[in-house]
């Protein structure tokens, strides 16, 4: 009888997790909604700036909002699905060896930054290490097979932009794996609520079958995810109506700006990492060729939205570390790029 | 929590920290040096494109405006230039020459924005054309592929009586062959595996006069119906086929909107526009595409088209005349002096650069002998491009490469022992030989049997 009621318990997701994923559902579809009426209602309307930051934040969403449930699946297949210890039985022992090859997982996995968030809490959850999570968070967008193919569909392999950028995204993963790896203490890496999460006793959830787990996961992850894609679209939209585009395009034509003016580019527009390559296509004749690499490396890592999700996982100290290296290390990729190509 | 793990937790924290401001001052070390690096050295050329026409520089960055005084080509070229963002665009005004290896160099080249100039660099090295003849023998005849230099020799083609060839591209010849019934039969021919293709005609009759657009794949002749009686050339029709349309065999239309019949046509090199001369002498451009046919005046007989298409040739009862195909100005071409002496014009072509190479006749101080002569007159002056030994032969026809470069000649190198093939149209002599001069020298390049040379 107590085994049931403490069944019964865990079963369902908490009021809270209802509430936050319910916040986000009603602030995604509101949004929509808003969009919607505006466009119909006779006689009424917004000013543009205001029109221009909920068609941004709109889009944002739709352009991520599949890849976050599809990663959120993926994270249940991982947490659930696959026999316990599965990936880390055939990975090598050798710390290096290992993150190079969970770096190389998005491989197979065609979800773009904003879907790995939930999978890298889940290879976490799984027994992953953060640094490991980390290697494969950032390395996965862009290693992903749609992010490939229409790199080189946009580029082909002119000026060595797709090569720059696969290899870069995994060197980036790779060197970021290893400094966070010296950290003595990697639970503090983690936010308070994701890091107790994480140290939920392994029968904490014994009592549930696969498919009650799989909706608590979902239900969970959702309601973590959602309203942070909420929060960090507004904000995307809010800066790129904030700060004119027209500004970086410029002084992406600079050789001494360019690289910086991407890197901005690629904060504020957070466009999913696998369509980013056609936005820049139009300016591959304005820009070198060494700020589309930098704009096509650190825009899937680092970005407005990014931030937000990745703050549902990582410290506020972790986020402004990650963001300083992965800054540094893209801009060198694109300044050897433009040196070289 | 004892002291010795606070401190072993503080030197770990301290590594980890050690280890990142390491990192980082690293790698705002090496974003300075590069950044420096790619500044000083300035625009570089990515990449490349060459086609006939011109060339594309594709630059790293955007650049400030290029000038003509800024660009140099060598061997030297006439040349226009834009350019814009990261592209430097040179249009050649002169076609290139073949198997030539070619420098561009653009100096004081520098960001939109300011910053170091640089120099870019570029060079390239031109093709030799694959040519095309047809060899008449037993028991069957040859379409031959060569090139210029070498002895090489590749029949791509071979059937009975073929009459004419025409090269649509690398891989696809339109072949005229001789029926036994003395009629014409058109077929596209594919070189990658052989495959023939029939095009059905309008009429039964024989074809004459093959050509082929250039660029592009319209394919036209003229077509003289058999119906009057085999060989009464009466019809003489104009068709064209557009071949990337379909297969349809459309005749031009004259000014009156009926079928154009002609005494002489060609396609305008670099389009799809016929230069045709009509049964009423009168000279006429015409755009297939859209049916429109522009007078240009009377002639007696059409010659050429200059290969820039801008100047058709042909003569009136005076002589050989130039007609300006923009505004239909004519212009009597006189022969210029060679060794003092005043030859007799055939059939001109005006090159670009206004000079003219023709096929001429010179009679000896006597009067009593003729030499057949191929000639470069610049104006004022005739050289000699080729004439057959002893003055023994005759020259034919001529083919000017489409760059200008040289001219092939189909000559018969002794007309009194001249043989004919006995073809019933089209008859060659057996002997007929070309001969492909370089025009700037005057020298001979290649020499073989066999005649209608396609470059």
């Amino acid at each position: 009888m107590a085994e049931e009621a403490h069944r019964h318990t865990v079963a369902r997701p908490s009021r809270s997790r209802w509430i936050w994923l319910g916040a986000g559902v009603v602030g995604l579809c509101g949004l929509g909604a808003l969009r919607v009426v505006l466009d119909s209602a006779a006689g009424f309307s917004l000013p543009n700036q205001v029109q221009d930051l909920l068609t941004l934040s709109i889009s944002v969403v739709v352009e991520s909002l599949p890849f976050v449930i599809l990663g959120i699946l993926l994270s249940i297949v991982v947490q659930v699905w696959l026999p316990d210890g599965l990936l880390q039985r055939y990975l090598p022992r050798n710390p290096m060896l290992r993150r190079a090859c969970i770096s190389l997982f998005g491989v197979f996995l065609p979800v773009c930054e904003c879907g790995n968030v939930p999978l890298a809490r889940g290879l976490i959850v799984g027994g992953f290490t953060v640094p490991e999570a980390m290697t494969f968070l950032l390395a996965a967008p862009i290693v992903n097979p749609i992010t490939i193919i229409t790199t080189h569909q946009a580029f082909g392999f002119d000026d060595g932009i797709l090569v720059a950028r696969v290899i870069g995204g995994l060197a980036i993963a790779n060197i970021v794996g290893w400094l966070f790896s010296l950290h003595p203490r990697q639970n503090t890496l983690l936010t308070p609520r994701f890091e107790a999460e994480c140290r939920r006793p392994d029968d904490h959830d014994h009592a549930l079958t696969r498919r009650e787990k799989s909706l608590d996961i979902f239900v969970r992850e959702a309601s973590v995810i959602m309203p942070a894609l909420l929060i960090g679209a507004l904000i995307a939209g809010a800066i790129q109506v904030a700060v004119p585009r027209d500004v970086l395009v410029t002084l992406g034509t600079n050789p001494l700006w360019s690289v910086l003016a991407m890197l901005v580019l690629a904060f504020v527009i957070a466009v999913c990492s696998n369509v980013d390559a056609f936005f820049i296509l139009p300016f591959a004749s304005t820009f070198m060729p060494g700020s589309i690499a930098t704009f096509l490396v650190f825009g899937p890592i680092i970005d407005v939205k990014m931030l937000a999700i990745l703050r549902t996982t990582f410290t506020t100290r972790v986020l402004v570390q990650l963001t300083v290296v992965v800054a540094l290390l893209s801009a060198l990729i694109g300044l050897v790029v433009n040196f070289v190509a | 929590m004892s002291r010795t793990s606070t401190d072993a937790r503080r030197w770990s924290d301290a590594r980890f920290r050690r280890a990142l401001a390491f990192t980082i001052a690293t790698l705002g070390g090496l974003c300075l040096v590069f950044l420096g690096l790619g500044y000083f050295q300035g625009p570089k050329l990515s990449s490349a494109q060459l086609d006939t026409a011109g060339v594309r520089l594709f630059v790293n960055q955007p650049i400030a405006q290029v000038s003509p005084e800024q660009v140099t080509i060598e061997p030297t070229t006439p040349f226009t230039v834009t350019n814009g963002d990261g592209l430097v665009a040179l249009q050649f005004k002169q076609s290139l020459l073949y198997g030539t290896d070619y420098r561009v160099r653009i100096d004081g080249v520098a960001n939109a924005t300011g910053g170091p100039a640089s120099s870019i660099e570029y060079r390239f090295t031109t093709t030799s054309p694959q040519l095309y003849f047809l060899d008449r023998g037993e028991p069957e005849d040859s379409i031959v592929r060569t090139g210029l230099s070498g002895a090489s020799r590749e029949i791509v083609y071979s059937g009975r009586h073929i009459q004419d060839f025409a090269a649509i591209d690398r891989n696809t010849l339109a072949v005229v062959t001789l029926t036994d019934e003395n009629t014409s039969s058109l077929d596209l021919v594919s070189l990658r595996d052989g495959v023939s293709e029939k095009l059905l005609l309008p009429d039964v009759g024989s074809i004459a006069k093959l050509d082929v657009s250039t660029p592009g794949s319209v394919l036209g002749f003229t077509l003289s119906s058999a119906k009057a009686g085999v060989g009464q050339l009466n019809s003489r029709t104009l068709y064209t086929v557009d071949l990337d349309a379909g297969r349809a065999v459309q005749p031009v239309l004259d000014l009156d909107g009926e079928p154009m019949r002609v005494l002489g046509w060609q396609f305008v090199p670099g389009s799809s526009l016929i230069a045709a001369l009509n049964l009423d002498r009168s000279v006429l451009v015409v755009d297939p595409a859209s049916g429109t046919a522009t007078p240009l005046g009377q002639l007696q007989e059409l010659h050429r088209v200059s290969p820039d298409g801008t100047i058709i040739t042909g003569s009136d009862p005076f002589g050989p005349v130039a007609v300006t195909i923009a505004n239909g100005e004519q212009t009597r071409l006189k022969a210029s002096p060679l060794d003092g002496r005043t030859p007799f014009l055939g059939e001109t072509e005006v090159l670009p650069n206004g000079d003219r190479i023709a096929n001429a006749v010179l009679p000896n101080a006597t009067n009593t002998q003729y030499a057949s002569l191929l000639l470069y007159d610049d104006g004022t002056t005739s050289r000699v491009l080729y004439r057959t030994i002893d003055d023994a032969g005759s020259i034919q026809d001529f083919s000017v490469s489409p760059n200008s470069q040289y001219v092939a000649i189909e000559t018969v190198p002794n007309s009194a022992a001249s043989v004919s093939d006995g073809y019933f149209y089209d008859a060659r002599s057996t002997s007929t030989t070309t001969v492909i001069v370089d025009v700037a020298t005057g020298s001979i390049v290649r020499s073989f049997e066999g005649f209608d040379l396609a470059w």
